[in-house]
């Protein structure tokens, strides 16, 4: 199984696909090319490619059965050295020369995207976004405020998810109940009326996302949703050139169950607000069922940043299409509090001073 | 000289005290009260007296003598303090026979209590009254008088809205923390899935509100005439001395 890297035909330099524009770029001469130029130029080279072999039977295999099970060795097609990557790498770059390379045989015939958002955050965008985070934050802890935070690793990413598309079919009832008073003589008489509520009906969902990583927590990626899907475009390799890639490592059946959760969630909510007029409405029964679902791999774009402190590692992530950023940086019990009640003291000396002046010009009696 | 005018000051205090401790404010022949409470309810009286000049009288019963609240209250009044000695004060009379509360004012009592609102008086003693609070009533029914009498100083006025001031200044508080707190950028679930509805998909296929059945509650009006809740006021003289009461039901 070989790499694929897609090289500047005028200076040879690795090639990124600029997601703005649909086209391949050049980092050091700059030029532009149509990608299916590109790749015409990378057919005619594999063709010639594949006849030289100079690999010396030498060494034994020092991995684990349990490693070689999930690493795999590959040459890279620029510098010729060996790649190590785990079997779910679909997007790497060379440790030796930085090439990027990109290696489509990774994925599977179930995993292979079916469509791709571009980056439009730049690297530099993505740092400076995590510099500017620190500042004017009152309830960061004072580890993150004691000297210059670092970058420790900012990689680009193409982070797998599935998308879901389904109707829900609904049926819900609830208990209603409408409260009318009226006197009659000495007496008011207040009459509450009690209603069975029935609605049922379908909702439609599109391009719900469920992060297939099972690297990164499912908290990260959909604190930094929505992804815009109608910018998505059709996915070819040649898209994740300059960016590193992993394919879904979680299937589709796991992937539902946190889909289904939103989708009752949010039918729920919606099939709620269809009823209207009444004192109190208690749910009594909900019941959903999924009706023509279908799910697909995408690749979504994220800058992932990691910054160490007191010897934890720490982890940002933004939407490389949007900007939108988290991370799992805490924030601070002590200062909230504090906050919190340098505030309530301020306000409290502040009213009782008005009131005390209110009082004494006559104005408050 | 200075001597002279010192013992005579002297006197005058010890005059004014002792005709203030002699002046009895409390005269509890329903026997609600006990001993302490009596004693706390004829200090607290005698001082506003003494303070003012200003005469409060705390009386209950269990027999009204078939009398109207207004007319027990106003004959007994002029019965228990000589208006000619007093002509400035009120008498508060709780009559547990009719379970009615009666205010009869004379003197400057008319317009320092007849003449406001008779809701003023039901907010002040009623809820007490019924929850059988009888010394919390009557203490706050003195303490009400002398509020009229006295108004705060602006430090006073300041400390009694204190607690709302604290409270609103930890309400203001919380509300800054939690804006701050909602600048960070903390990763967190997503529960719903609200955009990713497809615009207008909605489509109920069914939507019935079906009326099962209906509870039906009585509850009695406690009507401004027979007092309960607002209270009523009125008007009446006794010998030549003219007499302003409010009261209602408890």
């Amino acid at each position: 199984m070989s790499t694929l890297t897609y090289k500047c035909p005028s200076c040879a330099s690795p090639l990124e696909f600029d997601g703005h524009q649909q086209e391949m770029t050049c980092n050091s001469c700059g030029n532009t090319f149509d990608p299916q130029s590109i790749i015409a130029v990378n057919q005619i080279r594999e063709e010639d490619a594949g006849h030289e072999d100079m690999r010396w039977d030498m060494m034994e295999d020092s991995f684990t059965p349990g490693d070689l099970q999930q690493t795999k060795a590959y040459s890279c097609s620029s510098c010729g050295a060996e790649l190590f990557t785990e079997e779910t790498t679909v997007a790497t770059s060379c440790a030796f020369c930085g090439s990027p390379s990109v290696i489509p045989a990774q994925f599977t015939d179930e995993t292979r995207p079916r469509q791709i958002i571009p980056f439009t955050i730049d690297k530099a965008k993505a740092e400076q976004m995590f510099r500017d985070y620190f500042k004017n934050k009152k309830l960061i802890p004072n580890l993150f405020l004691e000297g210059p935070n670092q970058i420790d690793e900012i990689r680009k990413l193409y982070v797998p998810y599935w998308i879901f598309d389904c109707d829900a079919d609904a049926r819900m009832s609830y208990r209603g109940t409408t409260v009318s008073s009226r006197r009659s003589g000495q007496y008011m008489v207040r009459t509450t009326r009690h209603y069975l509520i029935y609605r049922a009906g379908t909702l439609s969902f599109h391009d719900l996302p469920v992060d297939a990583s099972i690297r990164l927590d499912n908290k990260i990626t959909e604190s930094i949703e929505p992804f815009n899907q109608r910018e998505a475009i059709e996915y070819a390799p040649h898209t994740l050139s300059g960016a590193q890639a992993n394919r879904a490592d979680v299937d589709t059946q796991t992937c539902q169950n946190r889909a289904n959760e939103r989708v009752k969630l949010t039918t729920d909510q919606v099939f709620r607000s269809t009823v209207s007029g009444y004192a109190s409405v208690v749910p009594e029964s909900s019941s959903i069922k999924i009706i023509n679902g279908t799910s697909r791999p995408v690749l979504y774009p994220v800058w992932l940043i990691t910054t160490k402190k007191g010897g934890k590692t720490y982890t940002f992530a933004i939407n490389g299409q949007t900007g939108a950023l988290t991370c799992d940086i805490p924030w601070s019990k002590a200062k909230f509090f504090g906050r919190m009640a340098s505030m309530a003291w301020g306000v409290t000396v502040a009213g009782f001073s008005l009131i005390y002046a209110l009082s004494a010009l006559g104005v408050l009696k | 000289m200075k001597r002279v005018f010192a013992i005579i000051l002297l006197l005058c205090c010890l005059l004014i005290s002792t005709s203030a401790q002699e002046m009895q404010h409390i005269s509890d022949l329903a026997g609600v009260l006990s001993e302490s409470e009596e004693a706390r309810l004829q200090q607290q009286a005698a001082e506003l007296y003494a303070l003012t000049g200003f005469d409060v009288v705390i009386h209950t019963t269990k027999y009204s003598q078939g009398k109207t609240p207004f007319d027990y209250s106003m004959d007994y009044y002029h019965a228990f303090r000589d208006p000619a000695s007093t002509p400035d004060g009120a008498l508060l009379a709780v009559m547990f026979d009719t379970r009615d509360y009666q205010e009869a004012a004379r003197g400057k009592g008319i317009s320092l209590l007849t003449r406001r609102e008779s809701h003023d008086l039901a907010k002040v003693v009623q809820k007490k009254l019924s929850n059988g609070e009888y010394y919390s009533a009557f203490h706050s029914y003195i303490r009400y008088v002398r509020r009229l009498l006295i108004p705060p100083t602006p430090l006073e006025r300041a400390v009694e809205l204190l607690p709302v001031v604290v409270i609103a200044g930890l309400a203001m508080g919380l509300l800054y923390a939690l804006y701050l707190k909602s600048k960070l950028k903390i990763a967190k679930y997503r529960h719903d899935a609200h955009q990713y509805v497809t615009p207008n998909s909605l489509k109920l296929t069914a939507s019935q509100d079906i009326y099962l059945y209906q509870t039906v509650t009585r509850t009695k009006i406690e009507s401004s005439s027979s007092g309960g809740g607002r209270g009523s006021s009125s008007s009446g003289s006794r010998g030549g001395t003219s007499y302003g009461g409010r009261g209602g039901k408890f």
